[in-house]
Order: structure tokens, then sequence, then C-alpha cells
């Protein structure tokens, strides 16, 4: 058994392996795969999608998978994001990638707004953040503001339509939102984080200003989310206001999430991937089975694989690696 | 500021639930190093005058010293970084971290860390640091618990029942490691049932009853005295009080 020094090297060394390199492959691998995607994939809108998910989930990984809050109201921060960057555009003529940041920001300011939310816990939490969501959206598609936001007509964004570049926008936020999770998962910010997962009262005796670092992960989560609606709205081009306030981007980037692993770098990535595959292949294949497959799919998630893809993988890893033990 | 010479003062601390008076004007002083035992029946009070002082629960009214500043509705992150720091009934480690990264964490957040090699040989963790949480016995999860607590430099711990379920030799050995935690000044509000373990750590008592104070002194008196027996020993309800 290592001695404690000898963990602190071998934690060391390994923590400076893993903040290199492993990182560097799960955010390489994803994007690279996007990359050469289009040249097998043509519908670019598609994938672009798909690459707004995967950030969407990384997103959700980070305020779930590490501080245990399910976000439902996750929605808010993308079409606040929407908006942001689309008004920005249309008013005062900002470049889209200039914008879809700024979108971010408003995502983060959001956040920092429902930041009173956090003295809910659990259900209630999730509940809180769905109705604050409902409640952004009951105010921007208010005709009454037509004049700021164009009220329940949308935005139409068809000037700054650039296929290509919301495409690369999508894989750069992509590769922003994987190095994030990346970050936090090998921090000191990330033990953290898990501490105050396993158990809030206990990591503020253990000196953890819990409501600081939780909050520093929201934000953290809601610029993705609102940069990820950001490159929704440029991306789609036109678009009205219950499209980017669509509980059911929260309801999949969760599903995503979970179907992949959260607290893991990879899971979110190969979890939104491959079930927006299986959502989009089912959706034009079988619509009339529809609901029946795609619910059937997180029926049998739940029941055989409650941890994720990664964490079926890790137990069965680990059997294997006990059994291995046991022969020899 | 003052020149007080006390360390912990707590003044007349009132908690209510509701409509019921879970503690009731309770005051105790303690000084760098001692050891204080705190006893009662369950339900008398203790884990929620823990609570109180360690900042979960907000005081109806009294006040919290520390060194002569007022701490009193501190919020526990600040109470834990300011010196004061506890244990629990029940463990309560990170279940995803190793041993060594549950006291990390209090390291991190420390504002004098001390090392963790030395914290995790205090509590006699030294050898599990790499291991996890599901491959410790309730009694080094305790420990682990006690660990976290000392990664904080703390001035004062609450050490809520360490000794319930350990064997005669385990009971023994962390009777010593408070001892020991003593000698290096850090004073010890000890909360247990055990008289005998009690007796090996601390020289005196406060004793609870219904949130009130119902005896402080020297544990031998507590022992003989009338009130204390009848609570005890007399089937007094405690929530009918």
């Amino acid at each position: 058994m290592p001695s404690i020094t000898e963990i602190d090297t071998i934690q060391s060394t390994d923590s400076k392996m893993k903040k290199l390199v492993g990182p560097a492959i799960a955010t390489l691998v994803p994007v690279i795969g996007f990359a050469l995607a289009i040249h097998v994939y043509s519908n670019e809108l598609l994938l672009t999608y798909m690459a707004i998910y995967v950030a969407l989930a990384q997103g959700v990984n980070i305020m779930y998978g590490f501080t245990g809050y399910l976000p439902f109201g996750y929605f808010g921060f993308f079409g606040i994001g929407a908006y942001v960057s689309g008004l920005v555009m249309l008013d005062y003529n900002f470049p889209p990638v200039l914008a879809v940041v700024i979108g971010g920001v408003g995502g983060a300011l959001v956040g920092a707004i429902l930041l009173p939310l956090f003295r809910l816990r659990g259900a209630y939490f999730a509940i809180g953040t769905l109705a604050a969501s409902e409640a952004i959206y009951t105010i921007v598609a208010n005709p009454s503001l037509q004049s700021v936001t164009n009220g329940p007509y949308g935005l139409n964004l068809a000037n700054y339509y650039s296929s290509g570049m919301a495409y690369g926008s999508a894989i750069a936020l992509v590769a922003i939102s994987i190095i994030a999770v990346s970050y936090v998962r090998g921090s000191r910010f990330g033990l953290t984080l898990k501490a105050i997962r396993d158990d809030p009262y206990s990591a503020s005796m253990a000196g953890v200003n819990v409501p600081r670092q939780r909050f520093y992960a929201w934000l953290i989560s809601a610029a993705i989310a609102g940069m990820a609606g950001s490159i929704f709205g440029w991306a789609t081009s036109v678009f009205y206001p219950q499209a980017v306030f669509d509980s059911s981007l929260s309801v999949l980037a969760i599903v995503f999430a979970l179907f992949g692993g959260v607290g893991s770098v990879w899971g979110p990535t190969i979890g939104a991937i491959l079930l927006y595959s299986v959502y989009n292949a089912i959706g034009i294949s079988n619509p009339q089975y529809f609901q029946l497959i795609y619910g059937a799919v997180i029926v049998l998630l739940v029941l055989f694989a409650p941890r994720g893809l990664l964490g079926f993988w890790n137990f069965i890893a680990q059997k294997l690696s006990s059994k291995r033990k046991k022969n020899d | 500021m003052t020149d007080s010479p006390v360390l912990l003062r707590i003044e007349n601390l009132t908690t209510v639930f509701g409509g019921l008076k879970a503690l009731s004007e309770v005051s105790l002083e303690i000084n760098p190093g001692q050891a204080i035992g705190l006893v009662g029946p369950n339900g008398s009070g203790k884990t929620t005058l823990v609570n109180t002082v360690c900042g979960l629960y907000r005081p109806a009214s009294g006040r919290v010293i520390l060194e002569g500043t007022d701490i009193t509705g501190h919020r526990p992150h600040s109470i834990a970084r300011a010196g004061i720091n506890r244990t629990f009934q029940i463990p309560k480690p990170f279940k995803d971290l190793s041993v060594y990264e549950n006291v990390k964490v209090s390291s991190i957040h420390s504002r004098n860390p001390a090392p963790i090699e030395e914290v995790l040989a205090r509590v006699n963790l030294r050898e599990f640091a790499n291991h996890p949480i599901s491959e410790l016995t309730a009694s080094q999860q305790k420990r682990l618990d006690l660990a976290r607590a000392l990664a904080l430099e703390p001035k004062i711990i609450f050490v809520d029942e360490l000794a319930a379920g350990l064997t005669p030799g385990e009971l023994h050995e962390v009777a010593e490691m408070l001892k020991q935690f003593q000698a290096f000044g850090i004073a010890m509000i000890v909360v247990e049932h055990l008289m005998g373990f009690l007796e090996q750590v601390v020289a005196s008592v406060l004793v609870l009853s219904a949130g009130r104070t119902i005896f402080t002194g020297a544990l031998r008196n507590a022992l003989a005295d009338e009130e204390v027996k009848r609570v005890f020993l007399g089937g007094e309800s405690d929530a009918g009080n």
C-alpha cells in the first residue's frame, strides 16, 4: 500500500496527467468527430443541434453531477441566451460570435438573479427553477413587451444566417463545455462540489462556503446554456419564444446527461450523441412509435443503468477486475 | 475582543422549533484545552445545543462568544473557520471521496491548514488514506469526521457520541486520542451516554433535561445528584417537559 507522501505524488502526477491528456482527448474526439461528421452526414442543422445538446448535457452535468441540484428550468437560460444574442445582433448589429458570448453572459446574469432558488432543495428546487423559467418565458413573450422582445412573434435573424459559422460555434461550445467540466472535475473546486453534493452541512463544517461554491457552478452552467441558446437561435434563424423557452429542452439535456453518466467528462457527451441520434432516427423512421420507443429506452436506462452508461461500464469493469483477482 | 481567558462562552442560549422550546437558556463556559461532558437522556437537547452553536440552527435568544467575539447566528462555514468544529452522532463522511480527499476538503478551506498526513496519523487513519469510505467501519468513519475537523485547526470540538458502538479496546484508544487533543490545547465538549468513557476524558459535566440545565459541575458529583439520578433512572419523560 502506498504511503501518504506517495499518494500525494501519485495524485499530483495523476492529476497533472489528467489535467492535460484526459481533457484533451475528451475534448478533441467529439470536436474532430463533429468536424468530420459534416462530410458524412449533410444535415448540418441537425448536427448543430446535436452539438448544442452535448453542451447542454455538460452544463447539466456541472450542476447536477457535481452539486446534486437538478435544474428542470435549465431552458430559461437557453431562452434568455437566444433572446439576448438575437437582440444585440438586431438592435446593435453585433457580430454573431460576439453575440453568442453576450448570450452566455445573459444566461449567467439570469442565473445570478435566480440565486435565491438555492434556498430550496431536491424536488422543490427542480420545480422552482421550472416555475422561474416559465415566468421568464411569460415576460419575454408578453405582447406588451413587443417593442423590446417582439413579444409572441419571436426574432428573425435571417440577415445573420450562416450555417457554417453557427456549426463551427456549436463545435467550439462543445469544446468549452467539456473543458469546463474537466476543470471542475480535476480541481479543488470540483472536490468541494462533490463534498457539497454528498452532504451540504457536513461540507460547511469542513469550512466550505456552500452557497458561494454552488453559485459558481450555477453561473458556469447557466453561461453554457445561454451560449447554447444563442447558437440555437442563430442557426435556426427564425424562432418563436416557445421554441427557445421549451421545457423539453431541459428534459432532453437531463436525460442525455443521466444516460451517459453524470459526474464524468465523457458520459454526457456519449449520452447526448447516442440518444439524440436514436431520438432522430425513431422520429424519422417510426414517428408513430416515437414516444413509446423513447419512453422504453428511458425505462430501461433507469432499471438497468441508473448511473448511466459509464456507471454500467465501471460496474462491469469492477466485476471483471475482482474476478481476475480471485483467479490470480 | 476582550482579555477574557474563556475560549467559548454560551450565554442563555434558547432554541425553539415551532412551539417547542428544545433548548432553554443554556449557559456554558470552556477554557482552552478543557474538556466538558454534555450528558442527558435522549431528547434532552444535547445535539440541539451542538447544532445551534455550530450554526445549523439559529437561536431564538442568547449568545455564542468565541474568544470575545460574538458569533451568534453566523453561518456554519464561518464558525468552522473561526475555530469551532464538531463530529456527528451518525458519521457524515463524503461518501464519493477517499479518506485522503475527505480531509483535503477541510484543508482546502482552512485559514491555517494542518498537514493532511499529520491529521490522519492523529486519528489513526493514516494507513487508510487512499481507501474508499465504504471500506471504513463506523468507528473509523467517526474518526474521519474528527480528522476533517482537525484539518481546520479547531480551538474547540464538539464530539458527538464518538464512543457509541465501540468495543472496550476501541473506547480506550479513542479516550487516549481525545486526551492528546487536549494536550495540544484543543477544548472539547463531549456528548456522551457512556459514563465510564466520560470518566476517562472529562472532569466536569453539564447535564441537560428537556432542554434545561439541571446540573453543572464535577462528574462525580453529578452521579450523586438527586435530580440527575431522577432524570436518568426515574423515567422522567422529556417530551412532556
